[in-house]
């Protein structure tokens, strides 16, 4: 494990380097997607120069190097997260055609009445498939009304009965950075018997995960929120779990025999991986698991952490400034009195600061909070306490030109 | 501001700053709507902010005079600007006016966005649509 140096990992992310609109460019919108390492362009690179063919087909030098490299690569990330095995990993495109392919697969097996649990922290990529699997299967689709603290609340077992089939939550708000009590809420969720997912979209670029420890049956996270590529993302499941879903597409490699009418589909993971996979996508992934496994992780998460109680703390003292996110988490989410987001966000841009404003794909949170969105800053291991301080200087500097 | 003044102000500036501060200056000088106009039928859909505009045409001289808002103050700003553009302009003239060309000479690229700019865009559509 190599020691946690902040100012050697920002070297291994040339993209920042930059400027931006003739300022030191400052990326923290690291929730919406991450930067890439040296390392995972170079896996990728070095893929396509020295082993690029189609997996599974054929039996040639160069499609035996691509398979290899492929399956080792849903060994590193069956490590990454602690999976008892490989065929518990499932590649798709990232968590929103994992939670998809869930919803879809898992239609045959709910009737009407049956209730699907969701919390009203969700990103609508943890909630529109719910809701319109509920739509076609007459289930009912219910929230659980976690605040912004979102501790577990007494009343909140009464939304788990024996209707109960799924209980499908964030591990993190990418909204508002809070925590979901997960231990408790899979624990009731199996006391009824209800099949639990949880994204971990928000999670995995900065805490450890462990399958065998959270023992939820599909776990779904996208590679790009984690210093991996686009277009590439993982869909765990417990062995009954995955068996359960109907494939949500169909041809290629997930069938093991086909005649006009019939079709034998292949074992898991193959079953459900539809036609030729994102193969360097699976190879950049796998680097920036590699990439991460030999961080000292939890220095990495105290850095993350420390830079944004470093922001948080001072927009706690304005006056005019609402903060929403909980101290301790990587990111701080807020808004101001009187002062429109995307005027905010249009100064902060034009000096060089990328973050994000608006409703985060959380539309029912915003609601719930009472604005029509907020501001996010949203750091990782490359940032540093520069980039922090010129968030702050540059955004009280906005305020102040932008007030009435 | 006439449009003379607003080429002066906007290419003295020196800065992005400074024009972000010209921006934020114009667009106090933008007559609110009042609270009854911003309808549906009123909003420039496909913007980022929230944008009404209202057309209304003098019957005999048939010049046409605008009212329009946004939530947000760089939009105000480019409203003021765009309207000191065509206040007072017969259907032709607006018409034939090459907006965006107009707004790209007074260097405010970069704070168009690609989401600001489409909402720009439809803005000009919109004053186009309802002049014809
Ligand atoms: C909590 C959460 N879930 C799901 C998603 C969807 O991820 P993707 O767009 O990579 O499928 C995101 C991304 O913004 C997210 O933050």
């Amino acid at each position: 494990m190599m020691p946690f140096d902040p100012i050697s990992i920002r070297q291994q992310f040339p993209i920042l380097a930059q400027q931006a609109h003739d300022y030191p460019l400052v990326y923290l919108d690291n929730a919406a997607t991450t930067q890439k390492p040296d390392s995972v362009l170079n896996a990728i690179i070095n893929y396509y120069q020295t082993s690029n063919a189609n997996v599974h087909r054929g039996s040639h030098f160069l499609s035996d190097k691509a398979t290899n490299l492929f399956e080792q690569a849903r060994q590193t990330l069956a490590e990454f997260i602690q999976a008892p095995d490989n065929s518990h990993i499932i590649w798709c495109k990232g968590a929103t055609e994992a939670i998809n392919q869930v919803a879809y697969g898992l239609e045959s097996s709910l009737k009407p009445d049956d209730e699907i649990l969701i919390s009203s922290l969700e990103h609508h990529a943890n909630l529109v498939p719910w809701q319109q699997l509920a739509k076609r299967t007459g289930a009912k689709l219910r929230s659980i009304p976690f605040t912004s603290d979102a501790k577990w609340e007494a009343e909140y077992a009464s939304y788990f009965n024996e209707k109960t089939k799924i209980l499908a939550c964030t591990q993190i708000s990418n909204a508002i950075g809070v925590h979901l009590p997960l231990d408790t809420l899979i624990q009731e969720a199996k006391a009824v018997g209800a099949l639990t997912l949880i994204d971990g979209a928000q999670a995995v670029a900065h805490y450890p995960v462990n399958m065998a420890q959270l023992d939820c049956d599909f776990y779904v996270f996208s590679g790009h929120k984690m210093y991996g590529p686009t277009g590439i993302g993982v869909l765990y499941g417990k062995t009954a779990a995955l068996e359960q879903l109907t494939p949500l597409q169909t041809g290629g490699e997930m069938v093991l025999k086909v005649s006009l009418l019939e079709t034998e589909f292949n074992q898991l993971p193959y079953r459900l991986e539809a036609g030729t996979p994102h193969i360097e996508g699976v190879i950049g992934l796998a680097s920036a698991c590699e990439f991460l496994m030999q961080q000292d992780r939890q220095a990495m998460l105290d850095w993350e952490i420390s830079l944004a109680n470093r922001v948080r703390r001072i927009l706690m003292n304005e006056a005019d400034i609402k903060v929403y996110s909980p101290a301790n988490t990587t990111l701080v989410s807020f808004s101001v009195n009187n002062i429109n987001l995307t005027d905010l966000n249009a100064f902060l841009d034009s000096k060089g600061i990328g973050i994000r404003s608006g409703s985060h794909c959380a539309h029912p949170l915003m609601a719930q909070l009472g604005v029509s969105g907020t501001l996010r800053a949203s750091f990782a291991c490359y940032n540093n306490e520069r980039d922090a301080d010129h968030f702050v200087a540059t955004l009280l500097d906005a305020i102040d030109l932008l007030a009435d | 501001m006439n449009t003379n003044e607003i080429k002066d102000t906007f290419n003295q500036c020196q800065s992005k700053e400074e024009s972000f501060r010209a921006l934020v200056k114009i667009s106090k000088t933008l007559i609110r709507l009042d609270t009854d106009l911003k309808t549906n039928e009123n909003a420039v859909t496909g913007c980022e902010s929230q944008v009404w505009l209202t057309a209304e045409k003098e019957k005999e001289t048939g010049l046409w005079h605008f009212q329009a808002d946004s939530d947000a103050k760089l939009i105000r700003g480019f409203l003021a600007i765009i309207l000191a553009y065509i206040e007072g302009l017969n259907s032709e003239q607006i018409q034939q006016l090459d907006l965006l060309t107009q707004l790209n000479a007074l260097n405010l690229e970069s704070y168009l966005t690609s989401s600001r700019n489409n909402g720009i865009l439809a803005i000009i559509t919109r004053i186009k649509e309802l002049t014809q």
